[in-house]
């Protein structure tokens, strides 16, 4: 598909997604019910006009210029990038579930460890392992000692015990 | 297997001990997290502020308390947040809007959703004109109102149902003018107080810390205060309440501290404690006479009483208005 | 009146050269810069966190100290734009546009040196406006209602959309977009939830440097992923000149700054818009006026001059309603106001009655912290720029963990780390499909106050859309947003008819 096409669609089924949702929106109990819905009842009109308008004008270059021009010649790309972008989403997402049950010490340490592993490959684990320790406890000290933030650290709160429990039972 | 198992319980065993470990440290055992459920410079922010200066300067409580502001939803948002925390490090200061977002239907969370620590202030409301104001006096305002209910535009800095705007029109229903159709407008921070300064509005409902500042300084006129006697002295002193201007009607703004729901008992006792002690210094008799607060120290079961209480009396209130909605 | 004005000011000095306090500026205005540097924090966060340490202060000393954080933290927001493609906040934004491609080029020294220097000469100017005229411009500011805030930031959202016309359609989606993000939360006018699919961390609505930092910072990474791995070692610049400017950079750049300036500072006088809003019109007023606008975006010198300028203008400007009327012009001066008041100050026109020690001693201490992050900067400049020895496939992973360590102290809450990665994922979708990513950041940043100007002035008026058009000032904004999108195409006419002649 060309660029604009898959630009036009995703606005029109944006818009429209998101006028579905905007028509969920509660009655106000005060003021004009209908007020909190104004605005972003607007926003969607406009994404699915603007996407309409896109694929309109994508649709006239297409005609001029065939189906293919507007895909034009691809940068060069690495094979392998689709593997880095998956990986550092996957790491990413995870690292915010273990930020606070892991605390900021545990979860940094293997979330930068495994990203340079990802990222800066595994030949170079040694670099790799040093710059995650330095790099943690550089900005552990920066925040708690300098600016005084505190940072989760290790709790317990948020681990259910019983869960674990079940877990450990359930590998026996 | 046997191995598997072994590593299992060892893992279990290190894991449970580390984790035992932070449970029977003292509260506190780190620093905490005070919640002002604004945004900064209003008056949830200030008495935030102002307990944590004293607790902290004091030396009653040695950990660091450092004020943090989640505004949004007259409070709904630091409500929902103190609701899911686990750790009783974080305390958050309420007033009414505590119970009114409640019954206004605006979150299923009230004040059940929190602990009760201590009442520490109160407070009263202030209604607040340009210095060229057409209106000189409470009754010259709502005059204006019985006869035209949409020419007075209404300021304040929360939304709809929550405590400035039901403080004005508590006063004006009870001065027996119908109250439904008197437009409110909700601002944020000090967006309110400069919509009333460029005349945008034409009454600003709001705390009397807001407008002591601009009140001295003559850019605006203060017609009424919603206490039921007169302010002692400052700048306020020479401002009439609402009974002295025949309107029968008291608005209370009462301020205190909250915890986590279901707080453990020893660090509900630690707080409790701590701001017993708090209210009974000097320090915190001076900033209370500096803004006009009346120093009420009230504990955790008296508290929960009165909210309770108060709790009935704010729902006849909001029914009669219109405004009751049960959160869905 | 003028001598008087003159002779209060060296009061001030003599308070703010007292060794205490000139100490504290340095400490503070260093502090600053690196707080500004590093994503997601920015100056308000700053002077939040630092407020405790100045409770032990005398006030005089510790508002200097708060304005010197303040100050370092708008100097030090545009490094990591500059280096990284990475804004340290809003303000910031506008710094990437011209002085990331510049550092690309290799000129990331240049770019350093002159974002400090149109930074002091903005900083310095305002200073000046701040004692000649804060009081007047404060009372003109405040007949900005509801009404006039909202044509502001149609036309602030309008330039940004027009800035270059071929992407019109698709700048506009991305403002759309951006709005579509602001629209998530409790509804301030109402109270109602919206669009929170039943989540308490999105009820406090998406905070924008969380935006900023997904859609830019880990959006551009993503993208950078891949060539990653065929660049090597040769994208990796290894010799560094002196920080500084030549001649013919300067030629280009003062003008710019002179007139970006005042803009800035008006902006900042405003107390409903802020940082990124002066650096975004600065920089479309100047890509406008200039006679090589296709150079923009491309490395063009004086489109990082301007919005510098303009964005630490604005930060002196916006101490003015605090320090004249007691009103909050921003977030961070906002926090200011709390802890004057946590001292027993009342901000306001008597502060400079009472406490002139306080109130003239902040001001000199404006001159003075201008000049010290001046001086901080271009050396700490010349440290930082070594960033780009190190080669992409560490620096990633590092900018990534920084970012989140920043997006952390936000809310406290790592919920937002999900959100960080999904709008990452939305950046990169929309670099891959080269939709403009700045008018998505800007219509977050304005979002949420133009739907609520937009309700505030129709309760105002009743319902009626007349108010819009109520005074000169809102029809003369709708004037300029109008011509901010005809601009490209008229321009293109004159060129088009000088061609032809």
């Amino acid at each position: 598909m060309r660029r604009d096409t898959v630009v036009g669609l995703f606005s029109v089924v944006l818009g429209g997604l998101y006028c579905a949702e905007t028509l969920q929106i509660r009655r106000a109990t005060v003021g004009n019910p209908w007020a909190p819905r104004v605005f972003p009842l607007a926003i969607s009109l406009f994404l699915i006009a603007l996407g309409v308008a896109v694929l309109i004008v994508d649709r006239k270059k297409a005609a001029l210029e065939g189906e293919k021009k507007g895909l034009e010649a691809k940068k060069a790309k690495d094979p392998g990038y689709v593997k880095l972008i998956v990986g550092t989403v996957v790491l990413c997402g995870a690292y915010g579930f273990a930020f606070e049950p892991l605390g900021y010490l545990l979860s940094t340490l293997c979330f930068m460890f495994l990203l340079l592993m990802l990222v800066n490959e595994p030949k170079r684990w040694i670099s790799n392992i040093i710059i995650t320790l330095v790099f943690t406890f550089a900005l552990w000290g920066t925040f708690v000692y300098v600016f005084d933030i505190s940072l989760p650290s290790f709790n317990l709160e948020s681990l259910n015990l019983e869960e674990v429990a079940g877990w450990i039972g359930g590998s026996v | 297997m046997c191995k598997k198992l072994l590593v299992a319980a060892l893992l279990a065993a290190v894991f449970a001990g580390v984790l035992e470990a932070p449970a029977l440290a003292a509260f506190p055992s780190r620093n905490f997290e005070c919640l002002a459920p604004a945004g900064p410079g209003g008056g949830w922010d200030t008495t935030m502020r102002m307990v944590a200066k004293v607790l902290t300067e004091q030396g009653i409580i040695s950990r660091a308390m450092p004020v943090i502001n989640k505004p949004g939803g007259g409070g709904g948002v630091a409500l929902a947040y103190i609701n899911g925390k686990k750790d009783p490090h974080t305390i958050a200061v309420y007033s009414p809007p505590l119970l009114l977002i409640n019954l206004t239907g605006q979150t299923e969370l009230s004040y059940k959703n929190v602990t009760p620590l201590a009442m520490l202030i109160n407070d009263f409301g202030a209604f607040a004109v340009p210095k060229d104001s057409p209106y000189k006096n409470i009754t010259d305002l709502f005059d204006a109102i019985k006869k035209d209910p949409k020419s007075v535009k209404l300021g304040g800095t929360s939304s709809p149902g929550s405590m400035d705007h039901i403080q004005f029109l508590h006063a004006v229903k009870s001065a027996g003018i119908d109250v439904k159709d008197i437009p409110y407008i909700a601002f944020q921070g000090g967006e309110a107080l400069a919509a009333l300064l460029g005349g945008h509005i034409d009454v600003y409902t709001t705390g009397m810390a807001e407008v002591v500042g601009p009140l001295e300084a003559g850019d605006i006129r203060v017609l009424a205060i919603t206490s039921p006697e007169r302010i002692k002295d400052g700048p306020l002193a020479q401002v009439p309440t609402l009974k002295e201007q025949g309107v029968d009607a008291v608005f209370i703004n009462w301020r205190g501290i909250f915890g986590i729901p279901n707080m453990p008992e020893e660090a509900r006792a630690f707080m409790e404690d701590a701001l017993k002690r708090m209210s009974e210094t000097p320090e915190w008799a001076e900033i209370c006479a500096r803004n006009g607060w009346t120093n009420v120290f009230m504990g955790s079961s008296d508290f929960s009483a009165f909210l309770e209480k108060t709790n009935d009396e704010y729902k006849s209130l909001l029914e009669t208005i219109g405004l009751y909605q049960q959160a869905q | 009146m003028e001598s008087s004005v003159l002779s209060n000011l060296l009061f001030g000095f003599s308070v703010a050269v007292k060794w205490q306090n000139f100490g504290m500026m340095i400490v503070g205005s260093a502090l600053g810069t690196v707080l500004g540097m590093l994503p997601g924090l920015g100056p308000s966060t700053g002077i939040a966190l630092l407020l405790p340490l100045t409770f032990v202060m005398p006030p005089e000393m510790a508002l200097i100290t708060m304005c010197a954080v303040y100050y370092g933290a708008m100097f030090g927001g545009s490094r990591s734009s500059i280096l990284l493609n990475i804004p340290g906040d809003g303000a910031a934004v506008a710094s990437c546009f011209d002085g990331y491609p510049m550092a690309q080029q290799g000129r990331a020294e240049a770019a350093l040196a002159i974002s400090a220097i149109a930074s002091f000469i903005g900083g310095l100017i305002s200073c000046v406006a701040f004692v000649a005229i804060a009081v007047p411009v404060a009372r003109f500011a405040l007949r900005f209602g509801p009404p006039e805030y909202f044509v502001l930031m149609v036309f602030a959202l309008a330039a940004t959309a027009a800035i270059s016309k071929e992407e019109l359609l698709k700048g506009l989606i991305s403002m759309f977009i951006g709005l579509m993000l602001t629209t998530v939360g409790i509804d301030l006018q109402s109270g109602v939830q919206r669009f929170t699919f039943g989540t308490v961390e999105l009820q406090s609505g998406i905070d924008f440097v969380v935006v900023i930092i997904g859609v830019y910072g880990l959006g551009e990474i993503l993208k950078e992923y891949q060539t990653l791995r065929m660049k090597g070692e040769t994208s990796v610049q290894t010799k560094f000149g002196r920080v500084w400017i030549s001649w013919e950079d300067w030629r280009r750049c003062w003008l710019p700054i002179l007139r970006q300036t005042p803009i800035g500072f008006f902006i900042g006088v405003l107390p409903g818009a802020g940082g990124t809003i002066a650096a975004m019109m600065s920089y479309n007023n100047e890509k406008q006026l200039s006679k090589h606008p296709d150079e923009f975006g491309k490395g063009a010198i004086e489109g990082l001059a301007a919005p510098e300028a303009a964005n630490n203008a604005c930060s002196i400007g916006a101490m003015i309603p605090m320090f004249t009327l007691g009103v909050p012009g921003s977030g961070t001066t906002a926090v200011m106001l709390g802890a004057l008041m946590i001292y027993g100050l009342q901000p306001g026109p008597l502060l400079f009655q009472n406490n002139p020690e306080i109130a003239w001693g902040v001001i000199a201490s404006l001159f003075l912290s201008n000049v010290i992050c001046a001086i901080i900067n271009i050396p700490l400049a010349g440290l930082l720029v070594r960033v780009l020895a190190v080669p992409p496939r560490v620096l990633y992973p590092l900018v990534i963990g920084m970012a989140f360590l920043g997006v952390y102290t936000i809310n406290y809450s790592a919920a937002e780390f999900v959100l960080l990665t999904l709008l990452g994922l939305l950046g990169y979708f929309m670099k891959c499909y080269k939709i403009p990513t700045a008018p998505l950041i800007l219509a977050v940043v304005v979002g949420s106050s133009m739907e609520q100007t937009f309700r505030q002035a129709l309760i105002m008026s009743d319902g009626s859309v007349v108010v819009f058009f109520r005074s000169i000032i809102c029809n003369v904004l709708w004037l300029l947003a109008a011509l901010s999108i005809a601009w490209p195409f008229i321009s293109d006419w004159r060129q088009k008819r000088k061609a032809a002649a």
